[in-house]
């Protein structure tokens, strides 16, 4: 009766249902903006930090070793690498950025007119996490990616690395272009919401910068497999007036001190500074030993043996603790508390993409190539500069425990040793070894130049130990092992079609887990 | 002379075999119509021809009991529970009691005494192996923990499939809680575990579709129906009393070898005054040498040695047992009834401790429940209940991580390890905070992690506090004659907060922690009914009755406050004492704390002809605000139908007359639909926007991230879930009823499933909502019943049921081939729906690899080489499938082949005694304490190979020395291992040791590399999980009257009973408890440290005045 009455009514009032039914803690819209701040803070993530950087790439290029020391497996590449991958570019980064041409195309038209400059700078970080991840990867689904949430495909087809390169130095270069540009509409900057650049005078200045200087990185790559495409996109590239030219041009994400948990999977704690560049660094005076590593109990620096065989003959080293130098916490996790006291850390952290040492040490590279006209030694002793300036003021952000700044002194001694100072005869061997130093912050950019350049090695300016175990030498892994989708799997057949394609060419190695075999750039 | 016939008048009490007086019974002269009836106190007076009559006793829901006089003037009589009375009556529907005759489905009712005999918190937990097609898994976190309950298999692939309870008409739907694979959590339990079984009256179990139909989008998994007791018309006051202690004793840990100490070297170094020491690189938590924590060291023999910490100690192995203390289970209630022929009233209080055998975890629960009818006249009737509970619970066992107590004993910890000490020495007394920290020396501070372990026991605690208040007022209302209407509007005010006090381990307790969490929801259902009964012409009888109601989730909300960066002052727990802000959570956007309204309107009936066929029908259909959009469309209307026919074909003439042995006959057929609509807000929230934390800028200031709200897509069309299922059985009865069988076959299929499936990542969502699918249960359930021996003074009482389900994925989604539904060692394993086989397949990358390389001598033997992360000593070990060729292996499945249980009771005068043994047959579990307790050489399991003795081959090592604890594994070498220039792929360990290629491993390492974490072979730790138990022993004594008048009792039982008392039969590897499951998640099948095997004895007092 009554209550028939209520339900007859209720049933035609479906509005009241709705209601009911409306998530407070949902919005409907966002701005562009926001998509690239989430981007931005999503683009580092601590499980990448935690099995590919402390427990893979580090140890692999010697920055770093096991506390433990290396073991016998210890350069296998696991099925928990490569979280760049699904993880952060298509489950963060690249969906972010990927909406924010939609939330722009949903705005009015001279809203739409606004935002030009935002549409670009995204492209340039989105084609920048792209080559990051093709480039242990090789083919990935790119241009048929990230359409699911606007009723496209769901399985989306992988493109080839070398066509995905060239996709994205041309999406680079239009961003570029666009950015130089002067649109009729004002423009709608990110701001406070870039924290790369927002604060800077120039944010879309530095932004054309950035994309000159990422076309370089990529271009890069192509050096074996396509060198006159390189050279015409170094001087298409350099012919542009936007040019890194210091420090406060360098690409990187800095970061307050809670963003990366010192006692989580960011932890640097339980690793050990590798013997040869600790060696390296104390033969040469070199300042960035006292910002990349930490003293042991006893005040001094004591890098590990990065051989498996060597760990078996020195256990003596690894059963008595903090007799070996360890990784300086703070520079990977500002926060930690070093035990001395004083607590937690509140100083800065840092995430370098792209910096202007790197700039120089690629410029130096095309200039001792006679790729470009560059000169080598300019660049190659600005970049030994810049990175050891960096690197001082990462130290000094960051707030290191009984952190000596460094003085232009120890920069010039260091440039004067032997080792370090220009030697054209050496130029490639020297340019990578203090560009490897350089990517003590970028282990994966290391491991590119290593693949690319083949140094360091065992015989090069900063040497490596060779690695072996029981006698056996172990070979350093050159790609990302890659996951075989189940049969069940939606894109199981596309990613089927991606490993005949890729593994047409026998460096590809045994089988799309074997991360001894090479991506297509990346020619033997 | 002729012996006198003379009149002789008798006189007793009838009670039931729990001890209540039982009013109402029926009391003849067998062979005449001379009768009476007890009263209310259940006592009865007649008067009998002569000393030789024999006396008919009967009452609905009992077994008739014939007791001749034999010259007694006083005869006491318990009459035993008839389960399958013919003229049964049961609670179904919409709680309303039926003919059970009239029913076309399969329901199960047990009794409130059955329930309470238990001794569990949790109501869910006592119906464990008591009816067919049930399945229960009691929780192990400790008094609070929910139990997991599964009705004729996985409806859906949600991780809750559990029932519907209706206490009422009070409904309430319990979730699923405990921990996750990935660490340390505490199971506060669900809501069944304030309810009350002290005032059962009955439970009845809707487990079809055509039961549940009624409940329709609630009923996919089932209904629990619980009917209150209610006050009875009387004379006076009636009391009762009860009160229950039982003792829980941990009485079997895993198995543990007890014959080797912590170290790697079976001899022990000496310090430098000559002292045996405890080897700190090898034996201690925190070890330099790989993992630590072995136990491969010197043989246990007594005598004293220097441990890790310094202390002189003797050399022998710890007794985890002795950790664990008695747990107490107490339980009082007092009832009060009275009535008259207007009003009734029962109010019952119960107040309940139970400790648990982990120290310091505990549960209090108070109970009031009133329960009051009123007639107005002879027109409208009230009946008001009341429950209002209070649960107070203290330190649920922490699950699933490193300190779960187990995995906290088997995991690094070295069998000398002494947790007794550290049990009562864990603070640091001189410097404050836990041992090993404040000193900065965790090695000799607290070389066995067991401070910091004990530290979380005692000086962590977590209180919850907890308020559930249900309240239900029915009116009917008498129209005409046969018509009646119900009103019925209840609610259910649920609110709790959370403290957790961590004292700090830091020096001084420094870094304590305070949190804060309260929460709070409501839901209310208003339901109006009219019925009408009435015999119609000469051979049909009908019911029907239509009506409507709205159930509406009030919402609430969840506010967590807690400290952060520790607390200024120690021990001080409030939030102004934080060092730094407080963090502040509110979380209001998932049940029960979103809102949610359903609305119903419905009919049913039955319809009989000549009491012998019936036809059931009913018709649901349901409005949900979850099936509506923002935009305002939506399918939010749907229906679900039943239909039901039984046929009592003894009713047949032919069999009316005759003589046959068969004394009752029934066939049943049913079709119902029930179903399921989707979570709240699903539709309006999946595939937008929020806020998502945020971004710690270099200015170190914290910046809003407003972004996707998840990787999910959403859908746009919606429907209801469906379910479809129909039911044949045959419920049939010999000798005179005292042997019975009642054959269930049934087969549901459930249709549109709401899930969240993984899709492509690369699509730029991670998951998107579906719905589809087709989840099939199919089964059989027995149900045998029998009284083999009924005489004056011994009845044996037997039940069996038998349950074979099979829950079948038949499809998922177009395209759709696999869905994750739980996980095992993180993301290690996982029990996937995989379309096509049966639900729960546990699938593993980290399965033995099986070699298929390029020597062909080698195919289908283990793979021997190098893990990723490396192996411990450099060894080969077992190489798991992912690592070798990037394959996962499907292990078998999570589901039991078959469930059966029996309950014997038997009776002898005032005695009686029954117990119950249930079984599950199928089925595999994964156990990380297996796995990691077998890393370090803690379990028996590692016995072999340590030395010559046991098997252990003699070799040299690189610096000469030899040893005799080799293992040679029986598996072959990876393709690529390269020793001598010679590549030993295929080649097994075997040979390549004979051939002088290879040395053989190690014992400590062999093991190590097998089990750890970063090498280990998952598989080896999954394994078949069968059981059959021992569950329940029940003594009890009835004080016959006349002992009774004295003391003026109108009944007094004492009852002594023991339950979980021993498995008969376990395939669980090594001693692990098959019952030890951290969560009680439908496809949950994973322990990960778990509780030791627990069994409990204990003895209840009834009495009533």
């Amino acid at each position: 009766m009554l209550l028939t009455i209520c339900l007859s009514m209720a049933a035609c009032k479906k509005s009241s249902f709705v209601e009911t039914n409306i998530n407070p803690n949902t919005l409907y819209a966002v701005d562009p903006a926001d998509q690239f701040l989430a981007a931005s803070s999503g683009s580092q993530d601590d499980f990448e930090y935690y099995y590919d950087v402390y427990r893979a790439m580090n140890l692999w290029l010697q920055y770093a070793t096991n506390g433990s020391g290396n073991s016998p497996g210890f350069t296998n590449p696991t099925a928990n690498f490569n979280y760049r991958y699904g993880k952060v570019f298509y489950g963060r980064v690249g969906s972010y950025l990927s909406d924010i041409p939609a939330l722009v195309s949903k705005m009015a038209p001279n809203d739409q007119a606004k935002r030009v400059y935002q549409l670009n700078i995204a492209q340039i970080f989105k084609a920048y996490y792209a080559f990051y991840v093709s480039d242990i990867n090789g083919s990935i689904p790119y241009k048929q990616a990230f359409q699911a949430r606007y009723g496209g495909i769901i399985t989306p087809t992988y493109d080839p690395q070398q066509a995905l390169f060239d996709t994205l130095d041309l999406q680079i270069k239009t961003a570029v272009q666009n950015l130089e540009a002067s649109p009729a509409a004002t423009q709608t900057l990110y701001g406070a919401k870039d924290p790369f650049f927002g604060s800077a005078n120039d944010e879309v200045g530095q932004w054309i910068k950035t994309g000159n200087a990422l076309r370089l990185k990529i271009a890069m790559r192509l050096m074996k497999r396509d060198p006159t495409k390189l050279a015409a996109i170094a001087a298409e590239v350099l012919a542009d007036a936007h040019q890194m030219a210091d420090n406060s041009d360098s690409w990187v994400l800095y970061v307050g001190p809670s963003y990366t948990n010192p006692t989580g999977n960011w932890n640097p704690g339980g690793f050990a500074a590798a013997k040869p560049v600790v060696d390296f660094m104390m033969a040469n005076g070199d300042p960035r030993l006292r910002i990349f590593y930490r003293p042991n109990k006893n005040g001094v620096y004591l890098g590990s043996y990065t051989s498996p065989d060597d760990v078996a003959t020195h256990q003596a080293l690894y059963t008595t603790t903090d007799t070996l130098s360890q990784l300086q916490h703070r520079l990977f996790t500002p926060a930690y508390d070093e035990g001395d006291g004083n607590g937690s850390g509140d100083g800065v952290g840092f995430f370098p993409f792209v910096t202007y040492a790197e700039y120089c040490f690629i410029r130096a590279e095309l200039g001792a190539r006679s790729i470009t006209s560059d000169d080598a030694a300019t660049w190659y002793t600005a970049g030994v500069t810049a990175s050891i300036q960096f690197y001082d003021d990462r130290a000094q952000a960051a707030k290191i425990s009984n952190y000596t700044p460094v003085t232009q002194t120890e920069i010039d001694n260091y440039l004067a040793t032997a080792a370090v100072q220009f030697n054209p005869a050496k130029a490639i061997d020297q340019i990578a070894s203090q560009a490897y130093l350089d990517f003590f912050r970028q282990p994966s950019e290391a491991w590119a130049w290593y693949k690319r350049t083949g140094f360091p090695n065992t015989t090069s300016v900063l040497a490596w130990s060779p690695l072996t175990a029981s006698g056996t030498i172990l070979k350093i892994p050159r790609r990302a092992p890659i996951t075989v989708l189940p049969a069940t799997d939606a894109n199981y057949a596309n990613q089927q079609a991606a490993f005949a394609e890729m593994g047409a060419d026998p460096g590809w190695g045994t089988g799309p887990n074997d991360g001894f075999g090479r991506v297509w750039w990346d020619q033997q | 002379m002729l012996i006198a016939q003379n009149n002789v008048t008798v006189s007793g009490t009838v009670r039931d075999s729990a001890g209540n007086a039982l009013p109402g019974v029926t009391v003849s002269v067998k062979g005449t119509k001379t009768g009476n009836s007890t009263d209310d106190q259940g006592k009865f007076r007649i008067v009998v021809p002569n000393a030789n009559t024999t006396l008919v006793f009967s009452a609905v829901g009992f077994l008739n009991q014939e007791i001749r006089v034999a010259g007694d003037n006083s005869i006491n009589i318990v009459l035993l529970n008839n389960a399958r009375d013919l003229n049964e009556v049961i609670v179904t529907g919409f709680g309303a009691k039926k003919d059970l005759r009239k029913v076309g489905y399969s329901i199960t009712e047990i009794k409130g005494d059955e329930v309470t005999r238990a001794n569990n918190v949790n109501v869910v937990s006592a119906l464990q192996g008591k009816v067919a097609g049930v399945y229960i898994n009691q929780g192990a976190g400790g008094p609070s923990s929910s139990a997991k309950i599964r009705i004729r298999g996985n409806a859906s692939l949600s991780n809750n499939n559990q029932p519907l309870v209706v206490l009422d008409g009070i409904l309430i739907q319990p979730g699923t809680t405990g921990a996750d694979s990935w660490g340390d959590n505490r199971d506060f339990g669900n809501i069944i575990k304030d309810l009350n079984p002290d005032d059962y009256e009955s439970i009845t179990v809707l487990k079809g579709s055509a039961a549940s139909a009624l409940y329709g989008s609630q009923a996919l998994n089932g209904v629990l129906l619980i009917t209150t007791k209610k006050g009875h018309a009387r004379k006076g006051l009636g009391v009762s009393f009860s009160h229950t202690e039982s003792f829980d004793m941990a009485y079997k840990l895993p198995d543990f070898q007890n014959t080797y100490g912590g170290g790697i070297d079976p001899t022990f170094k000496k310090d430098a005054a000559g002292n045996d020491i405890v080897d700190p690189l090898t034996a201690g938590y925190y070890s330099p040498v790989p993992n630590g924590g072995y136990s491969f060291g010197p043989k246990f023999d007594g005598h004293m040695v220097k441990d890790i910490d310094g202390r002189m100690v003797p050399w022998v192995a710890n007794k985890p047992l002795d950790f664990f203390q008695t747990g107490k289970y107490i339980n009082t209630n007092v009832a009060v009834e009275g009535g008259n022929d207007i009003s009734t009233y029962r109010f019952s209080y119960s107040n309940l401790y139970n400790s648990s055998v982990m120290p310091n975890n505990d549960l209090k629960r108070n109970s009031f429940t009133l329960r009051a009818t009123h007639k107005i006249g002879n027109v409208i009737t009230l009946d008001a209940s009341v429950n209002f509970t209070n649960s107070k619970i203290k330190n649920p066992i922490l699950q699933g991580g490193n300190n779960s107590p187990l995995f906290a004993f088997t995991y690094d910890m070295p069998r000398n390890a002494d947790i007794n000490y550290y049990q009562h020495n864990f603070i640091d007394t001189t410097l404050g905070g836990v041992k090993g920290y404040a000193s900065g020396s965790r090695l000799t501070g607290d070389p066995y992690n067991l401070a910091h372990t004990m530290w979380n026991y005692y000086e962590n605690n977590v209180t919850r506090n907890e308020n559930n208040l249900l309240a239900d007022l029915d009116i009917t209302v008498r129209l005409a004659r046969g018509l009646n209407f119900l009103a019925r509007t209840n609610v259910n005010n649920y609110n709790d907060y959370t403290e957790e006090k961590d004292r700090g381990q830091g020096p001084a307790f420094s870094n304590g922690y305070y949190s804060l969490t309260q929460s709070n929801y409501r839901n209310i259902r208003v339901q109006g009914v009219l019925s009408y009964t009435k015999d119609l012409a000469k051979d049909y009888s009908l019911n029907i009755s239509a009506g409507g109601e709205t159930f509406r989730n009030l919402g609430g909300v969840q506010t967590q406050v807690s400290s952060n960066g520790g607390l200024n002052a120690p021990d001080l727990f409030v939030i102004s004492n934080s060092v730094n802000s407080p963090s502040v959570t509110v979380r209001n956007d998932f049940l029960p704390y979103a809102t949610k309204r359903l609305d119903a309107l419905y009919a049913y009936g039955d319809l009989t002809w000549r009491n012998m066929l019936t036809l059931n029908f009913s018709v649901r259909n349901d409005w949900s605000s979850a099936l509506t959009y923002k935009d305002g469309h939506g399918g939010y209307s749907y229906t679900y139908p039943s239909v039901g026919l039984a046929w009592i074909f003894t009713e047949l003439p032919s069999f009316k007359n005759s003589n046959s042995i068969l004394s009752f006959g029934k066939l049943r057929a049913s079709l119902g639909w029930t179903g399921s609509d989707a979570d709240p807000y699903t539709t309006n929230s999946t595939g937008f926007y929020g806020q998502n934390g945020t971004f710690n800028n270099a200015g170190n200031g914290n910046q809003q991230l407003y972004t996707f709200n998840g990787s999910t897509l959403g859908n746009l069309h919606l429907k209801n879930q469906l379910a479809r299922e129909y039911e044949f059985g045959a419920d049939i009865r010999f000798f005179d009823n005292r042997l019975g069988i009642d054959v269930a076959y049934y087969k549901k299929n459930t249709f549109n499933q709401v899930l969240s499936l993984g899709t492509p990542v690369e699509s730029g969502v991670s998951s998107r909502i579906i719905n589809a699918g087709n989840i099939q249960n199919q089964g059989i359930e027995i149900l045998l019943t029998a009284t083999p021996i009924k005489s004056k003074n011994f009845i044996w009482n037997a039940t069996v049921n038998f349950t074979r389900n099979r829950n079948k994925v038949i499809e998922l989604a177009p395209g759709v081939k696999s869905y994750t539904m739980e996980l095992a060692f993180g993301a290690d394993v996982s029990a996937q729906a995989i379309a096509g086989k049966d639900y729960g397949e546990v699938v593993t990358g980290y399965g033995y690899a099986i070699y298929n390389g390029k020597n062909s001598a080698g195919m289908g033997k283990k793979v021997l080489g190098l893990a990723p992360y490396g192996t411990t000593g450099g060894y080969y070990t077992y190489m798991r499938s992912q690592d070798y060729d990037g394959t996962t292996k499907n292990l078998g499945n999570i589901m039991e082949n078959y469930l059966a249980s029996t309950t014997q009771e038997f009776r002898y005068k005032d005695f009686n005694l029954s117990f119950q043994i249930d079984a599950k047959i199928g089925g595999l579990m994964a156990s990380a304490t297996h796995q990691y307790g077998s890393e370090t050489g803690n379990l028996k399991n590692s016995l072999a190979g340590r030395n010559a003795a046991s098997g252990g081959i003699t070799y040299t090592d690189n610096s000469g020395a030899s040893h005799d604890d080799g293992i040679i594994p029986d598996g072959v070498l990876n393709d690529g291992i390269i020793v001598n220039g010679t590549d030993l792929g295929g080649m097994s360990y075997k040979d390549a040791v004979k051939q002088g290629y290879l040395k053989p491993i190690p014992a400590y390492a062999y093991y190590e590399n097998l089990s750890q974490w970063s090498s280990g072979i998952r598989e080896y730790s999954i394994f078949e999980n069968s059981w059959v138990a021992l569950r329940e022993v029940s003594v009890g004594y009835n004080i016959p009257s006349n002992i009774l008048k004295k003391a003026s009792f109108t009944g007094l039982r004492v009852a002594i009973t023991g339950r979980n008392l021993l498995y008969l039969y376990k395939t669980a590897k090594d001693g692990i408890n098959p019952e030890g499951f951290f969560n009680n998640n439908s496809a949950g099948f994973a322990e990960y440290g778990g509780l030791p095997y627990i069994r409990s004895l204990g003895f209840t007092v009834k009495a009533s005045f």
